[in-house]
């Protein structure tokens, strides 16, 4: 079992076949190619997506419905061939996160989500031009509380969830690819 | 840097895949046309950087204080029952 060690949590053990691949790294930092999900603890709705390429890079993720009921976006046909996605259900969001110095301030960035392909582990970035979408969007108080307290369906400190919330992407692109 | 000069509907490639177009200039404004393989992400200069400085910003994040943020939502609740 491969090992890695992080800046964060120390080192690792994990599988390869958990190893989440973005062939175009982030948006600036094109050389951080894979990446594995890990809890953060206290049970908090948030994973911490970590880089293994960077031993001291990783950032929060969460699930978008902690910031938005209604987020949704086109994912293009070409995002979908990119992903080799065949079903458009192992498509999920992730929401690249901050919490803010204090602890208490945190901001979502729907303007630049990460959509994985949970069978493939392929993931990109996508950038949305729509004005809806913030680079800062503050999370939902009220909706983090009660994904701690397990109040919601959808507890995002599972593994890499299946399911994307109140997501709703045009499914049209991807269905195309499945046919 | 490269200088070129273009005029509207004339092109410039760069390797064999990119193709960027003059589509027109009004005033100080120039609308460009860029065609480039999908996998060639293409940004506004402005929007990228904004872009990668939260992602930075999201890696210095600091740990959560869960009971801060329980009493903000007890306001929220307050707020819209």
């Amino acid at each position: 079992m491969p090992k890695f060690t992080t800046a964060r949590f120390g080192e690792l053990d994990y599988q390869q076949q958990d190893v989440i691949h973005l062939p175009d790294g982030l948006v600036g930092m094109p050389r951080l190619r894979n990446w594995l999900l890990l809890e953060m603890g206290d049970d908090i709705p948030m994973r911490w997506l970590q880089s293994l390429d960077r031993a001291d890079f990783g950032v929060p993720v969460s699930h978008a419905w902690l910031f938005h009921d209604a987020y949704e976006f086109d994912l293009p046909a070409s995002a979908c061939r990119r992903l080799r996605n065949e079903d458009p259900a192992a498509l999920t969001v992730l929401v690249i996160t901050t919490i803010h110095p204090g602890g208490v301030l945190v901001t979502g960035n729907l303007m630049a989500p990460l959509v994985v392909d949970t069978d493939t582990r392929l993931g990109l970035q996508l950038t949305l031009d729509d004005p809806r979408w913030s680079l800062r969007q503050e999370i939902d108080y009220r909706k983090f509380e009660g994904a701690v307290t397990g109040q919601t369906p959808d507890n995002a400190a599972q593994t890499v969830p299946t399911g994307s919330g109140a997501l709703r992407m045009t499914a049209g692109a991807c269905e195309v690819v499945g046919a | 840097m490269l200088i070129l000069s273009r005029k509207r509907n004339e092109k410039i490639m760069i390797g064999d895949d990119i193709a960027i177009m003059i589509v027109d200039i009004r005033g100080d404004q120039v609308q460009i046309g860029i065609d480039a393989p999908r996998s060639i992400p293409v940004h506004r200069h402005e929007i990228y950087e904004e872009i990668k400085g939260t992602t930075l910003g999201a890696a210095a994040s600091e740990k959560v204080d869960l009971e801060a943020i329980r009493r903000r939502a007890r306001k929220a609740d307050g707020e819209k029952p």
